[in-house]
């Protein structure tokens, strides 16, 4: 009897371990099916491509282009508009403006109405010092003859490049019949992105506008502010109209020019706790009375700057309500040049406030009308003024 | 039996255990791995249709087997596709792997909610195919392709209006004369934004389509955008649609009045019909009115000028991507060959249409009057993907008999008359007025 309950208890033992086991390894596999799975959802893209490849009547593009195609396609299932793709023309172009310095020719672009390409050099710089006169028509950068097809945009690209190469210019020239051959070396070019004065007719006022955060103007308004308290200054009008934002960091430095510490945001990230961003740096102007000019352009960077100085009373907001972009987005290159922006936080003023598609409301609202417009008053400016000298 | 020895037994029934447990999960890992991990996906035969894929109208109907047809001599050749098996995939190099950069970057880092992976894919397929500028090479998505297979009835219930889609958006291209859409004043250029509160801006044209047909007495909204208007909704119920196809008049001063509404697949009989039957009476010329026509069946327009030209006469040529070209020519005997005939056309008149314009004009056998044509002259092949969601790709495209090019360019009329706005309240039709005079004065 023993006999037998041992061969039993041996028997289920053994075709236990082996249940067990063969078990164990269905488990296992399917938990990591998902990869396949995905793998296999993907595959339908394929699939389709596949049918196109072999039977689409019409060309086909180039893989690359299909790719950014998909990336477009699948960003687009977001549907948040400030998450983006970028080809790499436009990305470089975007790169130039925020780091505000390329390597160029220092002369304007612009398309005649005949639609050819005309140069304008700027005073002092290369295009100039090497000969360039203003309404030269170009013909050929290096060996790219100028299309008719081509964007302002495209002629720029050719001839912007990495500072101390040099590019070949073939211009034709009124009252030459021969075309003009000019080599040029290109120099880091910048593109200011503040301007200011003391306003006339107002004794001991500032003015500064900055049109896009960019990489220089943190240094360019530190400058223009030191500036400005030389020739007296003791009350400011700040205009951020038509800013439509730039780089992070730079709004940040920026709204730090005019607090003495303090938070000048909030950023919430997904599934992360609130972070609270402080001003960086010292102060060149925490004190005395400041006006902000803004209005449906102001967006962004510009909205982080103009709401950090609201929320902690630095200064008054005159002119129309703001365009309401409070998101974030982090640029990345992909490995084409080519890049994508991606929503990667929120953030909020220093009350906490979500600005998300309502914008900054004006202490004083005032809309310019079409009249104003026509007879160059600049009424937003007019009332800031006003409030400055009265203190209402 | 001693301890020992029953302890001895044990543990070789242990070692013996183990051994039985390695081999089960060798097994179970095998027989995992061929039951399902290396099941072939089967890909869908390809459904080899011939047709004048007309301009997808809102109830636009799956074409029936392909050998359905009306003359034994033209039979749409059926081959069937073998299945492909599907290779996961590509040996598409470097370059589509930014396509993967960005995706991994998204679902790092996104701030929001994300789409489920598959309604990415569907994203990344319809932007791929956009990069083919080709509105009607398209992907529709599983649940919408369902809803299309699902009405083979042959009664198409919706609101009874032709769409297409122009830039990504969806335009209403004409109305069925007494149905919904037309009651509810829906016009030709009307811009519809939301179907039932859904944006159908980034959808296909066949996915938008799928939205607004439904069963008939069942509402639904259209968010329409006309121009020089605010935007305005409408809500329409939808009926069952008879898409009526020939209707024939021999007017007072003798000239003969037969329009043509669809190519469907009596088409060319239910015309040829009211031909004889006005031919009997002697008319002074005829009027073909193709206007606002989208479409139908290759095989009918085919029919249709043959009715016009001698038997054997060179219809329209079919090109393939690879080259191969397919020539179509007229099987019968015409009804008729003779009388001065002009042919109404304008952009609302597609594919078929064109195809019967064309032949009738490059063989100086009928007058165009109106205007430019819509321009569509190219096949779409519907395909069935694996997960049950359907691929249109475009495989041919159409040529007159003088090898003028259709698609994208539409025919010019021989005569230009606009139709207006202003015409159509009034009930005027200056380009049926202008056909007439031309028939009467031969000018």
């Amino acid at each position: 009897m023993r006999l037998f309950i041992l061969a039993l208890v041996i028997t289920s033992l053994v075709v236990g371990a082996f249940g067990a086991g063969a078990g164990g390894a269905w488990l296992l596999m399917h938990n990591r099916m998902p990869e396949g799975e995905e793998a296999a959802d993907f595959g339908v893209f394929w699939e389709a491509w596949r049918l196109v490849e072999s039977n689409f009547f019409g060309s086909v593009p180039e893989m690359q282009r299909v790719a950014w195609g998909a990336i477009r396609g699948a960003l687009a299932t977001l549907d948040d508009p400030h998450t983006t793709f970028l080809e790499p023309q436009p990305r470089q172009r975007e790169r130039e403006d925020l780091s505000g310095r390329f390597g160029g020719i220092g002369a304007y672009v612009t398309q005649t109405e005949d639609g050819r390409i005309a140069l304008e050099p700027m005073s002092e710089l290369p295009a100039a010092q090497a000969g360039v006169q203003e309404g030269d028509i170009l013909i050929r950068v290096d060996d790219t003859e100028i299309a008719p097809e081509m964007t302002v945009d495209d002629v720029v690209t050719l001839v912007r490049g990495e500072v101390g190469t040099t590019v070949r210019l073939t211009l034709e020239r009124e009252g030459q019949a021969e075309p003009v051959v000019i080599d040029v070396v290109r120099q880091d070019i910048p593109s200011p992105s503040v301007e200011s004065r003391m306003l006339e007719g107002a004794e001991g006022v500032g003015y500064a506008r900055i049109f896009l955060f960019s990489g220089r103007t943190e240094a360019e308004l530190e400058d223009a502010l030191e500036e400005l308290k030389d020739l007296g200054m003791v009350q400011l009008v700040l205009d951020l109209r038509g800013n439509g934002g730039g780089l992070f960091d730079a709004a940040i430095d920026v709204a730090s020019k005019f607090l003495d510490g303090g938070t000048v945001l909030y950023q919430v990230e997904k599934g992360a706790p609130e972070q609270e961003f402080k001003t960086s740096g010292r102060p060149i102007w925490p004190d005395g009375a400041m006006v902000v000019l803004v209005d449906g352009g102001t967006a962004s960077a510009s909205e982080i700057v103009a709401g950090a100085l609201q929320d902690r009373g630095r200064a008054i907001l005159v002119g129309e309500q703001t365009y309401g972009k409070g998101s974030v987005q982090s640029v990345f290159d992909l490995s084409d040049g080519s890049s994508v922006h991606i929503t990667h936080a929120q953030w909020l003023t220093p009350e906490r406030r979500q600005i998300s598609g309502e914008g900054l409301t004006p202490d004083f609202e005032v809309t310019p009308t079409e009249e104003d417009r026509q007879q160059g008053r600049d009424v937003p400016l007019e009332r800031a003024l006003e409030y400055l000298q009265t203190g209402q | 039996m001693s301890d020992s020895t029953g302890c001895k037994v044990l543990l070789t029934a242990l070692v013996v255990a183990i051994i039985m447990g390695g081999l089960g999960f060798a097994v179970g890992f095998l027989t995992h791995t061929v039951l399902v991990a290396d099941a072939p996906v089967v890909a869908s035969t390809a459904i080899v249709q011939v047709t004048a894929t007309p301009l997808p109208i809102e109830d636009s109907p799956t074409p029936p087997p392909a050998t359905e047809g009306a003359s034994p001599t033209i039979e749409p050749e059926a081959e069937p596709t073998a299945a492909p098996t599907i290779e996961i995939p590509p040996e598409t190099g470097d370059s589509f792997d930014v396509f993967w950069e960005a995706w991994d970057l998204i679902q790092r880092d996104y701030y929001g909610d994300l789409p489920t992976e598959d309604e990415m894919t569907y994203g990344a397929i319809r932007g791929a195919l956009n990069t083919l500028d080709d509105p009607f090479t398209a992907f529709i998505e599983p649940r919408m392709a369902e809803v299309n297979r699902e009405d083979d009835t042959g009664t198409f219930e919706g609101i009874g209006a032709y769409v297409t889609m122009r830039d990504g958006r969806l335009y209403i291209v004409s109305t069925f004369e007494g149905q919904p859409a037309e009651q509810a004043g829906l016009r030709r250029d009307d811009l519809v934004l939301e179907v039932d509160g859904t944006p159908i801006e980034n959808m296909s044209i066949y996915e938008a389509i799928s939205l607004i047909r439904g069963p008939a007495g069942t509402p639904v909204q259209l968010t329409i955008l006309r121009e020089g208007q605010e935007p305005f909704d409408v809500e329409i119920v939808r009926a069952s649609i008879d898409i009526p196809v020939v209707e024939s008049e021999l007017r007072e001063d003798g000239v003969a009045y037969v329009q043509l509404l669809d190519f469907s697949s009596d088409a060319s009989i239910k015309l040829s019909d009211a031909l004889e039957e006005m031919l009997s009476q002697d008319p002074e010329g005829l009027i073909l009115d193709l206007r606002g026509n989208p479409g139908g069946w290759l095989n009918e327009a085919v029919l249709v000028s043959g009715l016009f030209l001698p038997q054997n006469e060179l219809i329209l040529l079919e090109r393939f991507k690879d080259g191969t070209q397919r020539p179509y020519t007229s099987p019968n005997e015409p009804v008729a060959p003779d009388i001065p005939m002009v042919v109404l056309v304008d952009g609302g008149s597609a594919s078929a249409s064109e195809i019967v314009a064309g032949a009738l004009q490059d063989h100086d056998r009928a007058v165009l009057i109106g205007e430019k044509t819509f321009g569509k002259g190219s096949v779409q092949w519907p395909h069935e993907l694996s997960n049950g969601a359907e691929l249109r790709v475009t495989v041919a495209r159409w040529f007159t008999p003088d090898d003028r090019a259709i698609h994208g360019e539409g025919l010019e009329p021989d005569i230009t008359v606009e139709l207006t706005q202003e015409d159509l309240d009034a009930e005027l039709d200056p380009q049926l007025d202008r056909a007439v005079e031309y028939l009467l004065t031969g000018e």
